[in-house]
């Protein structure tokens, strides 16, 4: 076990810095540059662009380039300065990250507590009306694309109803402040839990039928617990921790489910922050951003493993192998 | 005599007609007893021809310009109304499925050919080839894919046929691992065995006998993967990244929709909507499949 978590957690830097370079080379592949983008672009001669290419250091040839923000990152986790205003890019993250957590929270929390719910209430009441609309209502769930039912929520409840805000997070100059905050944050975190919402609670609802069918259950009620035992100790325990594993390493994708989310609804959190870069061309950040990402990533992946190998005593981590198990199973 | 003929024939096809809609063998059901997996395919054709002939529907250019009228309501000229540039929205709606649903179609394409490609790989012969495959699919699954989708699609430049390299490229996993364990529970049954101790080399032996065995989990797969890899492509280029305009696909159209949602909602609406069904109609098919062919996820 100890093992095991050594040795993936040895892999990360690898992986990361794999990462990184594939970045960093795309990055570089994109038409147009950081010194074209710049507010002056339109005024400035070759002369002037190429000394903004020389201040960046983008004038070195590419391998240098990553060399020298490799050393940079890795050796003194410098992120480097954003090429637009010349602050710490880790600066930048950092302000920004409160208000991607409190988007992503709220969020998460809503679809965990109404996913599993709803998947509980329809497992137990099979090919009920319930359990047939939640069906369509969780399919239609996962087709819908994010940013449009972003623009209807904007449509119906800030043009037409005008009960919520459209976006930002919060009026300048409120006065209930906890209020406004909260009334500027129903809109984007529903928006982003939908998707998670569905998908979470089709997966209760199959964990929990699936554990209805199992022996132990037939065990239980053969010994004569009553149905309400054996539902609430017996099957549902068995159901919700896979369910859980699979909500831990899905966590990642609600940070970038946030990019879209956050551009609708101007959101000034991280997702933002990185969709600003890519349409500056600013490096620094747009590394930095995925760098920090891909370790979140990885993390989760690694507690979602450790969860499901206590949840199935049959995965061993002897060959490090216990990724594939996992994906055998999703 | 002709009466009973009649008979005989008419009961032999009652015979036929229940035993293709009834229930099957190993619980498989038939695919058109599925009700809205029926309505979702011919909602589909329907969407595929009327894209196929957009220019007959409309007497509407798909990029001109009417400046005269920007942002006008629904009329008889123009029923759906005009966009910010003065174009005709129901237009660049029907032309726009066309490129939307091509390349969906091209991602999932190239997103199998990876996926097979590598589970047969990794299952049919394991050790170090399966070794390589696992540590490619650890390593695309530690990637936060749509940051690097975004970066990925921004390097394409607005070239049309990159975009489902790149969509396709990182959406194989799935695929890989289900053909992989298929493959792998495959290579040792009695007909393949038989193949090749009559004398048919690896490359035949997967061709034509294990890969037909893969072939029913790999369309539902495919199905699914449509209705992401649309999803994947209207966020692209929702976001600007993607399709890039005068080009329309159902995501790209709605790029300057936060602008114009006060003035022409249904110009916002539409896009969006018609993805909606799309993938909606895709998922529902997917699962009449996975039903028909009984395949357990």
């Amino acid at each position: 076990m100890k093992k095991f978590i050594v040795k993936r957690l040895a892999r990360t830097v690898p992986l990361v810095i794999l990462i990184s370079i594939v970045t960093f080379a795309l990055l570089h592949l994109a038409p147009g540059g950081p010194a074209g983008v710049s507010s002056l672009g339109a005024r400035m001669n070759e002369n002037d662009l190429a000394r903004i290419r020389g201040n960046l250091g983008l004038d070195k040839p590419l391998p240098v380039q990553y060399l020298l923000w490799f050393k940079k990152v890795f050796l003194r986790l410098d992120f480097g300065s954003d090429y637009a205003t010349g602050e710490p890019v880790s600066l930048m993250i950092w302000r920004r990250a409160p208000a991607t957590l409190e988007l992503m929270g709220t969020a998460f929390v809503l679809a965990v507590v109404l996913g599993i719910a709803l998947g509980v209430v329809s497992a137990l009441r099979r090919d009920s009306l319930f359990d047939q609309c939640l069906s369509v209502v969780s399919i239609a769930g996962l087709s819908m694309p994010v940013f449009w039912l972003g623009l209807v929520a904007i449509y119906i409840f800030s043009l037409k109803l005008g009960i919520l805000p459209s976006g930002g997070r919060e009026t300048i100059g409120a006065q209930a402040l906890i209020l406004d905050h909260a009334r500027h944050l129903v809109l984007p975190a529903s928006v982003l839990s939908i998707g998670f919402l569905a998908s979470w609670s089709r997966y209760t609802r199959a964990q929990l039928l699936g554990a209805i069918r199992g022996d132990f259950v037939r065990t239980a009620r053969a010994k004569g617990l009553s149905e309400t035992a054996v539902i609430w100790k017996h099957a549902l325990r068995n159901a919700t921790l896979p369910v859980l594993t699979v909500i831990v390493m899905q966590i990642p994708t609600l940070f970038t489910g946030a990019v879209i989310t956050e551009t609708v609804f101007s959101w000034p959190g991280m997702g933002r922050l990185f969709y600003d870069g890519l349409q500056r061309h600013d490096y620094p950040l747009v590394l930095g951003v995925i760098v920090i990402f891909s370790f979140l990533v990885i993390l989760f992946n690694l507690i979602g493993d450790l969860l499901y190998a206590a949840v199935d005593p049959r995965i061993s981590f002897d060959g490090g192998t216990a990724v594939s198990a996992r994906a055998e199973e999703l | 005599m002709m009466q009973e003929t009649g008979n005989g024939f008419f009961a032999g096809l009652a015979a036929t007609l229940a035993s293709v809609r009834g229930t099957r063998r190993g619980g498989r059901k038939n695919f058109f007893d599925n009700g809205p997996a029926v309505y979702s395919l011919m909602l589909i054709v329907l969407l595929i021809a009327v894209s196929l002939l957009a220019p007959l529907m409309t007497p509407h250019g798909r990029d001109a310009l009417d400046l005269g009228s920007i942002l006008a309501r629904p009329s008889a000229e123009h029923v759906l109304g005009t966009d910010e540039l003065g174009r005709d929205v129901f237009a660049r709606l029907i032309h726009a499925g066309r490129f939307s649903m091509l390349v969906a179609f091209c991602s999932v394409a190239i997103a199998l050919a990876i996926g097979v490609l590598m589970g047969t790989i990794a299952g049919y012969f394991g050790r170090s080839a399966e070794a390589a495959v696992t540590i490619a699919v650890d390593l695309f699954l530690s990637v936060p894919v749509f940051l690097v989708l975004l970066v990925a699609a921004s390097a394409c430049g607005g070239r049309l046929w990159l975009i489902p390299l790149v969509i396709g490229g990182t959406s194989w996993m799935e695929t890989a691992r289900i053909v992989r364990s298929l493959v792998m529970s495959l290579k040792d049954e009695g007909f393949v065995e038989a193949a090749r101790a009559a004398g048919a080399n690896d490359a035949s032996v997967i061709v034509r006998h294990v890969l037909p065995q893969a072939l029913p989990s790999v369309i539902v797969s495919a199905t699914v993967g449509f209705a992401q890899a649309m999803l994947v492509e209207s966020a692209l280029s929702f976001l600007g990244f993607g399709v890039q305009p005068p080009v329309p696909t159902w995501g790209n159209m709605l790029q300057n929709a936060n602008v114009f949602i006060r003035e022409a909602p249904l110009a916002a609406f539409a896009p969006g909507f018609m993805i909606f069904i799309t993938c909606l109609s895709f998922n529902y098919i997917g699962e009449g499949l996975r039903r028909m062919l009984a395949i357990d996820r």
